[in-house]
């Protein structure tokens, strides 16, 4: 290896550097500025007032996945049933990818053909995407429709609709809003003389007795597998109620922000900092530690030690479930409908040795469920999060939007198909609506979802991962193996300090 | 006369132009097809990467990005305290931490193992296709059996031995021990290879030469094997180091990053299993910032810069010496000597002829 | 534990106590022998060392194996066999090929199959389409770098080198809108193109190229030919394997690309996707996440290259060994 060639390597290359620069400086802009100025204004209206469309066609991604997107389909065609006549079509494609965001932000920026005029995605993010111009505020091509305008805030249940606002302009419709649900095997709780539990006290009784059931070998389970009843005997390992999903699952991140809530606190100041950092996050986590581990309250008690088998994967969870060792999973409400249809297939009409039947699975709503103190207002606060939908910066002509804010309207007043996939609209007129109400799923678990009033969201933030992950991590931390010489506050602490070490990192880029 | 000039002036010209395309035309259509490619797709996004570090770039909107000379990099060599830094150097030192395990593990087994190959025992040549298979699976689909096997729940190994090991999550020493199998086994192949042809290649008559000097067994190894297999070895020390200091996937299949630890000392999580790859795949794809680009470039360049300095040190430090490869390049003098004597024609001895011919450059 | 994981170890550490008892019974019995003076080779004969290189050799592959027999039976494991009886090796309720009709019945939004064979099919196309370019234009500019003579030619063979020490996340966003610009952004295109500047493939066939005997070359000069005769006739056919090999190893690479394709065509359309993708996609997907189909997906991807290297691996091995040779 010759050094002086080494070094005519490296000058060649940073005497290269310089016109490289030259031109990407020249290549560098491709729209942008105020995004709203490069909106050319073709709108035209007919005799009647309404807008005239030619042949719009909108092109929509949506981050709705398997099995909400067939749903949401429908949704869809019901528009372009309606609006076909009028001259606009929507097309959807779901986009069900972890790197949704970024591919969005690159396809408009450099592939502006392939960029979707329409975005539906968790309002969460919506200040992310606000705050780079990705999409556009629709005030003005609601307001544009003057009388014709149907559209009001209004009609969106309040907490959704103050997710889509960004520096006091709409920029995303609520589609629906949802949260993390207790699945619980009814049967087992009945057959066992117990009752589904809708409180934090209650839950606890209830895993309490199970344990005390099965450590006298009284305990009656059966599953999918083995659908006649059987009293309990060796389960193999500790015997937990409760099952969750790994540290990796949504679910798991949404009982934090919940207990959050319950208690009196709040996710987000109102510059979009964490806020988190509670008494009651800390009491909270401390009883489920404490819970685990078999200490504080929970010394001597029988169910010490046995509250999660945390932190596994999915499939422990649902076998766990579905084989009768467990009673109670948390887990997003999009799995309902498929996981109705499979217990209830299977174990709904077996009948026990007296002749009754019992309905082996239901949802129970997070409400009050992580709340230290049940007849607080509060504590029937539940964590949720949506989807809504926006018009993309990739739109330069003002009649597409118009058709986009439309669509945005249409699809969120028509969304009763959609709710199937485990999802309570966000829209008032929908949410009351005899035809949802009278729609087989809403009294099967839709309305077991919990009060839409009570949604709370995360609150806009500019700062969404290092508010939402590190909070989440902090539930994920309290039962790690690697930190079980932690204590609560310390974890919280820590956490919270790297929020706040992010979001200065993230000032200061 | 002033027209004369000019005549003899073009004619020169025109000439030196004839020379010219005489002398490169045929280079140029032969480089210019890859070089095209290299430099629009090589080239370009590496210049434009550099211009993308001086800035705090957005993917969400590129008039919002504003210049920031080498703010980046500063930030990320002395900014302590700052986000950026700190993860980045937390998670370069567990890259090299990673590479000082890998690196010598994935030169020493795979030398071992074409060491035994090399004695042909029988069915060699089935041992030998065997031992590379591994290495022409993706790590994604590695990594699924891997995840298969080493599962808590309901893993393969945790039900074999009977115990409920969280393998991936329990503790950053079992979760790299997987990660670090898991690079052994679908990634040493190509080394395997290399040097199992480096070692069948070798020139008997060293050996004979050796033995008559009196030097078998292990003195053998270290005098006449592995000095003649130095230019694979170079080639296998060069790519595994460059190869592990990019390490992502393993990571990424397995542990994502986790198990995170809390040390008491700061006060502050760390991702045990965090690769500097991984943090920077991360950062573009989890951190749900369209602004970090300009970061992650600058810490994908300083990453760069310090692979490339670790790689070159490593030439440096491997280049060709006199004392190391004395009996060698000795003997192969010898040889060429004795061969030219015996006046035969240039065969196409292979082995020889390259050997030298790196000498020579 | 497993009483039969127990058997194996037993049995291993019994070859292994065999082992070295057979090389203690022929050292000790040969010891009168006069021998070599060394450590070594004063008790090893040439035998014996292949024996014992055989015996570790087939203890080493057998476990070397374990995680791809693990793969194929998982593929071929039910659900309900993974989760009532993890860790059986021959599954209670037998072989399944459900994991794998799974994957090709896998249904799209709009209730349609989704289209398996089309990503088989684009797979191929962007492999061999890849490939062959690949080889096409490095074999060139290889042969350029080692048999003409032009100024700077170390030099940019130099730093076409340290590029390779860039990781691509530095240079993926430009890549893309690269990609965009070149208006192949929804194409196959965006697949085989951006591998045709990659440096490893030509420092292989370079390094091989070296190794060819500037003589040979020389002679044929003065016998008349020029640079494509001499290509054509004298160096392809003397470095047919290292093409061979280098056409293996990119038809791998684009084979089992996943980020790349995924980053450029996961928001395309179904239809362009490659099978890596594809996979990605049914495997990760919320409502059919289970071990069984991850398996599943892994073997079924890999089939083809697992093919590939079963009819190739003597020339692939032999390639590597050849183009090993130059440091």
């Amino acid at each position: 290896m010759k050094f002086k060639k080494l070094l005519t390597v490296m000058l060649s290359a940073v005497m290269m550097t310089v016109p490289a620069f030259a031109t990407v400086a020249c290549t560098n802009g491709g729209g942008g500025g105020n995004a709203l100025d490069n909106v050319v204004n073709d709108l035209e209206f007919n005799e009647y007032g309404e807008p005239i469309f030619n042949n719009v066609q909108l092109k929509v991604w949506s981050i709705i996945g398997n099995p909400d997107d067939t749903y949401f389909a429908q949704v869809n065609t019901m528009f372009n049933d309606y609006y076909r006549g009028n001259g606009v079509t929507a097309t959807v494609s779901p986009i069900a990818n972890a790197d949704f965001y970024t591919q969005l932000s690159n396809t408009i920026n450099t592939d502006i053909e392939n960029a979707p005029d329409v975005v539906i995605f968790h309002s969460e993010r919506l200040p992310m995407l606000a705050a780079s111009d990705v999409i556009l505020p629709m005030d003005t091509f609601y307001s544009a429709l003057g009388e014709g305008s149907t559209f009001s805030v209004d009609n969106y249940v309040k907490t959704v609709m103050d997710e889509c606002y960004y520096k006091g302009k709409i920029y995303g419709v609520p589609l629906d809003m949802h949260a993390g649900v207790w699945y619980c095997r009814q049967d087992i709780l009945e057959k066992n003389g117990l009752e589904v539990p809708h409180t934090l006290s209650e839950f606890v009784e209830v895993n309490n007795e199970l344990i005390k059931l099965y450590n006298a070998g009284n305990l009656w389970y059966r599953g999918l597998e083995k659908t006649s009843w059987t009293k309990a005997k060796d389960f193999g390992s500790e015997y937990t109620p409760v099952v969750m999903s790994a540290a990796g699952g949504i679910e798991t991140g949404w009982i934090p922000q919940t207990a959050v809530l319950q208690n009196g606190g709040k996710l987000t100041k109102a510059n979009g900092y964490p806020d988190w950092k509670t008494e009651g996050l800390q009491n909270v986590m401390e009883m489920f530690r404490d819970w685990q581990n078999g200490t504080g309250d929970f010394k001597g008690t029988p169910y010490a030690g046995k509250f999660v088998d945390p932190l596994s994967s999915p499939e422990t969870v649902w076998s766990n479930l579905s084989s009768g060792k467990s009673v109670f999973s948390f887990e997003g409400t999009w799995w309902t409908e498929s996981r109705l249809n499979e217990y209830e297939s299977v174990l709904l009409n077996k009948t026990d040795d007296a002749g009754n039947t019992y309905n082996p699975l239901t949802i129970i709503s997070p409400s009050k469920m992580f709340a230290l103190d049940e007849s607080k207002d509060y504590a029937s606060n539940v964590y949720g999060v949506g989807h809504c939908v926006s018009i993309c910066r990739s739109v330069t002509s003002k009649t597409k939007c118009v058709a986009a804010a439309l669509y945005a309207q249409f699809v969120t007043e028509n969304s009763e198909e959609y709710t199937r996939g485990g999802h309570l609209p966000a829209n008032k007129s929908v949410l009351n609506s005899d035809k949802l109400k009278s729609m087989s799923h809403y009294e099967r678990y839709l309305n077991k979802m919990g009060n839409p009033d009570d949604f709370v969201m995360l609150g806009g933030t500019e700062y969404y991962s290092a508010v939402y992950e590190c909070l989440k991590n902090v539930y994920a931390d309290v039962f790690l193996s690697t930190k079980k010489t932690t204590s609560v506050s310390q974890l919280i602490n820590s956490r919270y300090n790297e929020a706040l070490n992010m979001i200065s990192a993230e000032e200061g880029l | 006369m002033s027209q004369l000039t000019t005549v003899s002036d073009y004619a020169l010209k025109r000439s030196k132009r004839i020379e010219f395309f005489k002398r490169y035309g045929l280079v140029i259509l032969f480089l210019a097809p890859y070089l095209v490619f290299f430099l629009v797709f090589c080239i370009y996004p590496l210049f434009y990467g550099i211009y993308m570090s001086l800035m705090k770039y957005s993917i969400g909107n590129p008039s919002l990005n504003e210049w920031r000379g080498f703010q980046n990099f500063f930030t990320i060599l002395f900014d302590s305290g700052n986000y950026y830094h700190d993860q980045f150097w937390y998670a370069m030192g567990n890259t090299v931490k990673a590479a000082l395990i890998l690196v010598p593990l994935g030169i020493i087994v795979p030398l071992v193992f074409a060491i035994l190959v090399n004695a042909k025992p029988k069915g060699y040549k089935v041992f030998r296709a065997l031992i590379y298979l591994p290495s022409i699976f993706p790590v994604s689909a590695s990594g699924v059996m891997f995840a298969a096997l080493f599962g808590q729940h309901f893993g393969y190994i945790n039900q074999w031995i009977g115990e409920n090991i969280d393998w991936l999550g329990g503790s950053a020493t079992s979760a790299w021990f997987v990660i670090i199998l898991l690079c052994m086994w679908g990634g040493w192949g190509g080394n395997f290879m290399i040097l199992s042809a480096g070692l069948k290649n070798i020139d008997k008559s060293l050996y004979e030469a050796a033995s008559v000097d009196g030097c078998t067994g292990i003195k053998r190894t270290f005098a006449v094997t592995l000095p003649a297999i130095r230019h694979q070895l170079i080639l296998c020390l060069f790519t595994t180091i460059i190869g592990y200091f990019g390490l992502y996937g393993q990571v990424y299949v397995l542990t994502n990053g986790g198990p995170s630890i809390f040390n008491p000392a700061d006060e502050k999580n760390y991702n045990t299993t965090m690769t500097i790859m991984w943090f920077l795949q991360n950062q573009i794809s989890s951190s749900g910032r369209l602004d970090v680009y300009g970061m992650v470039s600058a810490m994908g360049l300083t990453l760069g810069v310090i692979i490339g300095a670790i790689a070159g040190l490593q030439l440096f430090i491997t280049r060709e010496r006199k004392s190391g490869t004395k009996i060698s390049k000795e003997f192969f003098e010898r040889k060429k000597v004795k061969e030219s004597a015996d006046n035969k024609s240039v065969t196409v001895d292979t082995e020889t002829s390259s050997d030298t011919e790196v000498q020579n450059e | 534990m497993n009483s039969w994981i127990k058997a194996a170890i037993s049995l291993i550490a019994a070859v292994f106590c065999i082992l070295v008892a057979i090389d203690v019974a022929v050292i000790v019995l040969k010891r009168k022998k006069a021998m070599p003076t060394n450590f070594l080779g004063r008790y090893f004969s040439k035998r014996l060392v292949q024996f014992n290189a055989f015996v570790i050799l087939v203890v080493f592959c057998i476990i070397w194996l374990v995680p791809l027999v693990i793969g194929l039976i998982g593929s071929l494991t039910s659900r309900y066999a993974f989760e009532n009886h993890p860790g059986q090796l021959i599954p209670s309720d037998g072989l399944t090929f459900d994991n794998f009709k799974a994957l090709f019945n896998t249904l799209d939004t709009d209730g349609s199959r989704l289209p398996v064979e089309r990503w088989i099919l684009n797979s191929f196309v962007v492999s061999i389409a890849s490939t062959l370019l690949y080889l096409i234009i490095a074999g060139l500019a290889a042969y350029a770098f080692v048999f003409m003579r032009f100024k700077f030619r170390n030099v940019l063979f130099m730093f076409l080198i340290f590029t390779m020490v860039i990781p691509g996340v530095a240079t993926l966003t430009p890549q893309m809108s690269n990609i965009a610009r070149l208006g192949i952004a929804r194409s196959l295109w965006a697949l085989i193109l951006p591998g045709l500047g990659g440096v490893g493939g030509l420092y292989l066939i370079r390094q091989f190229m070296l190794g060819i005997p500037k003589d040979l070359i020389d002679s044929a000069k003065m016998d008349g030919m020029n640079n494509f005769q001499i290509l054509f006739k004298i160096v392809l056919p003397l470095s047919k394997s290292v093409f061979f090999v280098q056409g293996l190893f990119c038809f791998m690479g684009a084979w089992n690309d996943l980020l790349w394709p995924q980053i450029i065509l996961g928001t395309a359309d179904k239809a362009l996707w490659t099978l890596q993708v594809g996979i990605a996609y049914i495997s990760g997907s919320k409502t059919a996440n289970t071990i069984g189909l991850g398996l599943a997906g892994a073997v079924f991807s890999a089939l083809p290259i697992i093919v590939l290297y079963i009819f190739t691996q003597n020339k692939i091995i032999e390639g590597v060994a050849a183009s090993g040779v130059k440091g």
